[in-house]
């Protein structure tokens, strides 16, 4: 297990957002996590990062416990993440975005800066050349220069996606990443996850497209009202009573 | 402005040898004290607003205060020079440690906390620094300020006004220099990206607290170094030249220039200094006019002259498309 979840609890105020959830996540896996809105799953990874830090549970990751550290601290563990409400940095370029998500592979200084050091320039041609990769790989090269908020909403999921994976995580967060794609962005989304598996990476994913979901997830959660209602693969998922039930209560689930 | 930022950018020798000659023929070409002592003047300025601008501009913090660390750097090299009878060159540096100890205090203090409380306390340490400057007579010898500041001196040679301007010089392009380089690297787009978005940036890996204490203390170094300079320069302090209004009128120049840019706030700093000087009967109202300049910024060009984000612009958020 990379990621080892145990009952993790999360209120605001009267609210249980997140009720003493339990998660294994598998190493090299794509293990998805769904539910209704409001059900919890973005509170979970805010959890998981510490920009909400859980009232209780342990959160242990590659075999060393990460709750209570700081979100930076999580992001040195090696867990990058994605927003659901897009948050680029809209005044810097494609290319310095990316390069953001690259900040703690150098270990330069502001006096390494001021001199122009060895390190400075070593660092600096290394971080450049990775984020130019980066940018190839999910076929922004041609914009590296503009503004993050001039870019088109799928160009700007795909830039979040690079600048999550500039720090070297060996776990993505992705929450919805294929939040306002049309079908053929999707179907490319798709393509793109999957080789981020073959790479090597651990994705925990959080969709509201069933039809992704089930094409690539390993295994699948499923989380209502802040508990975790049901797990495993699609099929058992898909036939799971609580779950049928929790998506009809809702209407059709708000979701799709 | 594009066409010539492109030209700096092809041609970076030839543009700095360009404003190098042009800076040492400068004083000969005014020909005249007064106005190489304004320019002097406006050296000092580049190097306040060029770090305010690591404040405000790099990092998205408000600081309402940057005058008291020019204060704190002036009168560090006052009295050091004066009661402990130190040299000039060794005074200048430690007024720049001095003020930055100051700034990694305030920034240790309040940077934890939400934005408006370091607002609300620079602008309160500004005011108390100015009081404590003028009851603490036997410290700081209180309203009387201190005079008889040395004038510098470099191998025998002792200061003229030609000295003055081309040690500004020397001193505002290292600051600038240095500030530039910092921007260019992974410490200022971590700064940039705070100022952007805290919470991404801190989900990037981002010491957010760390950086802004550094940032503050970095911005608070150069002020002190600018106030070494005009202790010897002016040869007098006293608390008057520190107050709030200073520190407004710091502001002013970076708003009206634009933050967005290393170049934005010398440009406001040039204007700001010369117009009152243009205007002599202008002078008497300086407030009003940084009041003035502040609401036409607001109101006609947020963005301040060249910058590419001024301090006074709402962030956009990008256009969303709509959930299926
Ligand atoms: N910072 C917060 N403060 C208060 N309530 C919150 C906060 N974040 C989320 N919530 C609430 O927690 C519940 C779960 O929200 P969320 O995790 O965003 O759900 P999901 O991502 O599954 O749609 C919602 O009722 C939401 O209003
Ligand atoms: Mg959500």
């Amino acid at each position: 297990m990379i990621l080892s979840v145990d009952n993790v609890r999360k209120t605001f105020g009267g609210l249980v957002a997140v009720n003493d959830v339990d998660l294994e996540v598998r190493q090299g896996d794509i293990h998805a996590i769904i539910g209704p809105n409001g059900a919890g799953k973005t509170t979970f990874f805010n959890a998981l990062t510490a920009l909400v830090p859980p009232d209780s549970g342990t959160i242990t990751f590659r075999g060393e416990r990460i709750d209570g550290l700081k979100t930076h601290q999580v992001s040195a563990r090696g867990i990058g993440r994605t927003f659901q409400n897009i948050r680029l940095f809209p005044y810097l370029s494609v290319l310095e975005n990316v390069k953001v998500g690259a900040h703690n592979l150098g270990r330069h200084t502001i006096f390494d800066a001021i001199l122009r050091s060895g390190r400075f320039r070593r660092e600096e041609r290394e971080v450049e050349e990775f984020a130019l990769e980066l940018i190839e790989k999910v076929g922004l090269s041609d914009k590296r220069d503009t503004y993050a908020r001039n870019l088109p909403y799928g160009e700007q999921r795909k830039l979040e996606i690079a600048r999550a994976m500039a720090a070297h995580p060996t776990l993505l967060l992705l929450d919805e990443p294929a939040a306002g794609m049309n079908n053929t962005e999707t179907a490319a989304l798709d393509e793109f996850i999957r080789s981020l598996k073959s790479e090597g990476y651990t994705i925990i994913l959080i969709e509201h497209d069933m039809k992704l979901v089930m094409s690539i997830a390993d295994r699948i959660t499923v989380i209502d009202h802040g508990e975790k209602i049901s797990e495993g693969v699609a099929r058992d998922v898909q036939n799971d009573q609580r779950v049928i039930e929790a998506y009809l209560g809702k209407q059709h689930g708000g979701d799709q | 402005m594009n066409t010539l930022r492109d030209l700096i950018r092809s041609r970076p020798i030839v543009t700095a040898a360009v404003v190098t000659v042009f800076l040492a023929a400068l004083p000969f070409l005014l020909g005249n004290n007064y106005y190489v002592r304004v320019a002097t003047i406006v050296g000092i300025y580049v190097i306040l607003v060029s770090s305010l601008n690591i404040i405000i501009g790099f990092t998205g913090m408000f600081s309402l205060g940057h005058a008291a660390f020019y204060g704190i750097g002036a009168y560090t090299s006052a009295m050091l020079t004066t009661m402990a009878g130190w040299n000039f060159w060794l005074a200048l540096p430690v007024a720049g440690i001095v003020a930055g100890i100051f700034g990694t205090l305030i920034g240790l203090a309040t940077l934890r906390l939400r934005a408006v409380f370091l607002a609300f306390t620079t602008l309160g340490f500004g005011e108390i620094t100015r009081i404590v400057i003028l009851n603490w007579r036997s410290f700081t010898r209180g309203p009387m300020g201190i005079a008889g500041v040395p004038i510098p001196t470099l191998f025998g040679w002792t200061f003229d006004r030609y000295g003055y301007y081309y040690l500004v010089v020397v001193l505002a392009a290292l600051t600038v220099g240095i500030i530039y380089r910092v921007y260019h690297s992974r410490v200022g787009r971590a700064l940039v990206a705070i100022r952007e978005d805290e919470t991404a940036a801190r989900s990037m890996g981002v010491n957010v607290f760390g950086y802004k204490v550094l940032a503050f203390t970095f911005a608070c170094v150069f002020a002190g170094i600018a106030g070494s300079f005009f202790a010897h320069f002016q040869r007098f302090v006293s608390a008057d030249s520190f107050a709030n209004l200073e520190s407004f009128a710091i502001i002013t120049m970076v708003a009206l220039g634009g933050t967005g840019s290393i170049f934005g706030p010398i440009l406001g700093a040039l204007i700001l200094v010369i117009l009152p000087e243009v205007f002599r009967f202008l002078a008497q109202y300086r407030g009003v006019i940084y009041g003035l300049v502040l609401i036409l910024v607001i109101v006609l060009k947020p963005g301040g002259l060249a910058g590419v984000k001024g301090i006074f612009e709402k962030p956009k958020t990008p256009k969303r498309r709509k959930r299926r």
